[in-house]
């Protein structure tokens, strides 16, 4: 296991989008149902891992759109904040509290990001948005949060189709996320 | 105890027709308008003598009810009904689009200035056949629109929803619930499944199409599961719902109703379409005590609706006696009383007595 950054699976055709999350942790459950429609590239993001690292290992000629699991959500939002060109949509699952004195370098950046920005939070446990996703609001008004029904903090665990079908989503449409495209005709 | 009028707002043709659905083939617009202005009516006199809420339900394609959405009569009521609580019990949820709900609920409210009490209901069986929602779903579909209606109605920022069931980008609802954090819900609770959901979500009770032996089953089953999540229901938390007529004598009370059973034999919705029944029990709609759904659907003569709770019916004072032993039995705060045939005059003869004879002296019931 690597402190910054390994790649841990390659799998699946089409648009890249890139997994991260923490080093030791298995692949997303998410992953398989991604993979239908997506190459899904997951990396296990170390300690000491920063978003330099993530670009170098991504080293994707177009922009891809971005997951991060937990934990792995500081080192996403560094790499945006940083290189917004390379990401062409971010995605958070359950992302952790910003500690504003340790994280200050992106709390402060956070009102200046132009990318794309999906949170996805499970309805167990408190009632309501959690502190982390409403300083995201709060920061970035336009950032899409999506409640996940009946799961608690490991959504990708617990509702991975779900999960999947929320990211594969916002893949795809990113600034159209609000309108879905989905066909509703259901006899031709 | 408080008292609540529900009325169905039943078509006033006994001979309309039968079975479910009902054919329009003898539909008149005239007589379906009068049945609805005999409704306000009603449920303006239970407002002026003294009636803690008026009711409304949800039912579709049959004289039985005119309400199919009930959001919209309480829309009207809003304006007429000027003191009373208005319950919806309920919405049928598993069938509906459940943020349109929370914003009728949210309306209501508003216009009522927070007099609305928010029912949610799985509904009778036959209505899964209205909208064609899968009744296999229906518990499910339940759990999550009413999760959902609160979270709608309770985050004040705009969010998405990435359901089992309901999938929206977005939900900001305006305007929103006058109470807070919102009204008061009642969910029903004659299945021990629901009698847990309820009790472990904090939501108040409702029995209805039930009976006094069969309800304190599941108000205890209720208690019990609540007791586990850590709160206790008062006697507000739990309604229950019961046929009744009230004349000035028991002959005159038992007489009018005599008649009305004769000139509209009852039969609940789901019992009025076998096939429909009987494919929704292979759905699994009814859960692990099915035997005891189905059974209280089943219609029971007078004398022994009487006898198991089902219809108060006589005087003041034998209503009252009845009234003692449902709240001595069930511990239940509220009394749906339901009319069950229009007849007239002497429904809102009925209405007046029990809110200047009856409501008087039950007030103290409970508390004592």
């Amino acid at each position: 296991m690597s402190d910054r950054i390994s790649l841990r699976q390659d799998t699946g055709n089409g648009p890249i989008i890139v997994l991260l999350q923490a080093a030791d942790a298995a692949p997303s459950p998410a992953v398989p149902a991604l993979a239908r429609d997506f190459r899904v590239q997951v990396y296990g993001v170390g300690p000491a891992a920063a978003a330099g690292d993530v670009i170098k290992a991504i080293a994707a000629a177009q922009p891809v759109a971005l997951v991060a699991t937990a934990a792995a959500a500081r080192v996403a939002l560094g790499l945006v904040l940083d290189e917004p060109g390379a990401v062409s949509a971010l995605a958070l699952i359950d992302p952790p509290q910003l500690d504003l004195a340790r994280d200050a370098a992106i709390a402060d950046r956070l009102a200046s990001l132009t990318t794309p920005l999906l949170v996805l939070v499970g309805t167990r446990g408190a009632a309501g948005l959690p502190p982390s996703a409403l300083l995201l609001r709060k920061a970035m008004p336009s950032c899409h949060i999506v409640f996940v029904y009946d799961a608690g903090e490991k959504l990708d665990d617990e509702r991975p189709e779900a999960v999947a079908a929320a990211l594969a989503e916002f893949a795809r449409s990113r600034e159209r996320y609000l309108v879905t495209t989905r066909s509703g005709l259901l006899h031709p | 105890m408080k008292a609540a009028l529900f009325c169905p707002v039943r078509y006033s043709d006994p001979a309309a027709g039968s079975g479910w659905p009902v054919s329009g083939n003898a539909y008149s617009s005239d007589r379906a308008e009068q049945s609805m202005s005999a409704a306000l009516a009603q449920l303006k006199l239970a407002d002026d003598v003294g009636f803690d809420w008026v009711t409304l339900a949800e039912h579709h394609y049959s004289p039985f009810s005119l309400t199919p959405n009930p959001m919209v009569f309480a829309g009207a009521l809003t304006q007429v009904v000027r003191r009373a609580k208005i319950a919806l019990l309920g919405a049928t949820i598993p069938i509906l689009n459940p943020i349109r709900v929370a914003e009728e609920f949210a309306m209501l409210d508003t216009m009522s200035g927070g007099r609305i009490v928010a029912g949610m209901l799985r509904g009778s069986p036959n209505e899964y056949a209205t909208y064609n929602i899968n009744p296999a779903e229906s518990r499910e579909r339940f759990e999550e629109a009413l999760t959902l209606i609160r979270m709608a109605w309770t985050e004040t920022e705009p969010f998405g929803w990435q359901g089992r069931y309901y999938e929206y980008r977005t939900v900001s609802i305006w305007p929103r619930p006058v109470q807070q954090p919102h009204p008061q819900i009642f969910m029903s609770g004659s299945s021990p499944e629901s009698g847990e959901f309820a009790a472990v979500n904090r939501i108040s009770l409702g029995l209805a199409f039930t009976n006094v032996p069969l309800a304190k089953q599941s108000v205890a089953h209720y208690r019990a599961h609540a007791e586990r999540a850590g709160w206790n229901p008062t006697a507000d938390d739990i309604i229950y719902r019961v046929l009744f007529h009230v004349a000035d004598t028991d002959e005159q009370a038992i007489e009018d109703y005599a008649n009305a059973a004769k000139a509209a034999p009852r039969s609940s919705l789901t019992m009025a379409n076998k096939d429909l029944e009987t494919a929704v029990d292979a759905s699994g709609y009814y859960g692990r005590d099915r035997d005891m759904q189905r059974q209280r659907l089943m219609p029971t003569d007078l004398k022994e609706s009487i006898a198991l709770g089902r219809v108060l019916i006589g005087s003041p004072d034998t209503v009252v006696r009845q009234i003692e032993r449902i709240r001595q039995e069930l511990g239940a705060g509220l009394l749906d009383l339901t009319i069950g045939n229009d007849l007239g005059e002497k429904t809102l003869r009925s209405i007046e007595l029990v809110g200047t004879k009856v409501l008087p002296r039950i007030r103290e019931l409970g508390n004592a």
